[in-house]
């Protein structure tokens, strides 16, 4: 570190507990996804110093998308990497290691990505994992026109605010999976309300049991190429309309 | 799917109907299927067979993902199981 920059690093501290303390606070439930992405990357230029610029790539099966980006300059080298299919962002993500790049040194293996980088300015990026255990969620990445390799107090910084964005999206990915799935269940019961009737309607006029009701009502599916369900719904609808003409 | 034993015969369905196994247990459900998340996914497995009447919801489960498909009930039901 040179003499006079560890100022620029005298108040990580305080501005990383600042964005640790906000993301603590999150109400899940309250704040959606997108929230807590902006939250992250607006907060992580000061929160780690040195950094210029911030992204967040997310992993999604397979593809790589950049939700939000402290400027176009941190979107745009992100989409080169994309498009390239290489870079710190996607090698962070992939596999779940942290990559510390001077672009003043040659790097072979992303010319890509280190020519867009170069051309706006930077001089150093810093792709920290987004993980939990062996769930990969993506990279928080950092660029910065100051310095090519992050400084160990910047690195660890970024591993902080990392580790615990990671905890809060992954929960916040959990609960939406539990909302939809909610939702799913809520309709599935209504369904399966309307065939219990169905089925109640048919033992009552056959004589049958539940299973054999069933039955008659998989036959008829089978026999029209309806859903079971649009078939038990008719068949309520009509039990219906004939006890509403008696 | 002749000679397939039945749990191939969902797995294969189910992975044709591109339903995760979540999605089949809720659709299973929704046609008054009583087995747990989990027994379902025994079944899909092999670990565990089912009897006639919850093979039968799955089947429908599963044949009703194809309807608009232009694939008329693929999935054989338990009474058909043994002439494949």
């Amino acid at each position: 570190m040179e003499p006079g920059e560890d100022q620029r690093y005298a108040n990580i501290p305080q501005q990383l507990a600042d964005t640790l303390t906000q993301l603590t606070d999150l109400l899940l439930g309250e704040v959606d996804l997108d929230a807590i992405l902006n939250l992250v990357v607006s907060s992580a230029p000061s929160a780690i110093g040195a950094a210029d610029a911030a992204s967040i790539t997310l992993l999604k099966t397979g593809s790589f998308e950049t939700r939000h980006a402290t400027s176009d300059d941190a979107r745009e080298v992100d989409a080169v990497q994309y498009a390239s299919g290489h870079g710190p962002c996607i090698a962070a993500a992939q596999e779940n290691a942290r990559h510390n790049v001077s672009l003043a040194e040659t790097t072979p293996d992303w010319p890509e990505f280190a020519a867009a980088a170069i051309e706006r300015g930077f001089r150093g990026v810093l792709s920290t994992p987004l993980a939990v255990g062996d769930c990969k969620l993506g990279s928080l990445n950092l660029y910065s026109r100051s310095v090519g390799e992050f400084p160990p107090v910047a690195v660890a910084a970024a591993q902080v605010l990392a580790h615990q964005a990671s905890v809060v999206l992954a929960n916040a990915v959990a609960y939406a999976t539990a909302s939809v799935l909610n939702d799913q269940l809520r309709e599935a019961l209504a369904s399966r309300d309307v065939i219990g009737q169905a089925k109640g309607i048919l033992m009552a006029r056959e004589r049958c049991t539940p299973d054999e009701a069933f039955d008659i009502l998989r036959r008829g599916s089978q026999r029209t190429n309806h859903k079971l369900r649009d078939v038990a719904q008719h068949l309520v609808d009509a039990n219906a309309a004939s006890q509403d003409d008696d | 799917m002749s000679h397939q034993e039945p749990a191939v015969i969902l797995e294969a369905a189910r992975q044709q109907a591109t339903m995760s196994v979540v999605g089949l247990w809720i659709a299973y459900v929704a046609l008054g299927g009583t087995e747990s998340l989990a027994q379902v996914g025994h079944f899909l497995a092999g670990s565990a067979a089912p009897d006639a009447p919850q093979w039968d919801v799955l089947a429908q489960a599963l044949n009703d993902s194809f309807v608009g498909l232009d694939l008329d009930h693929p999935v054989p039901y338990f009474d058909e199981l043994g002439s494949l």
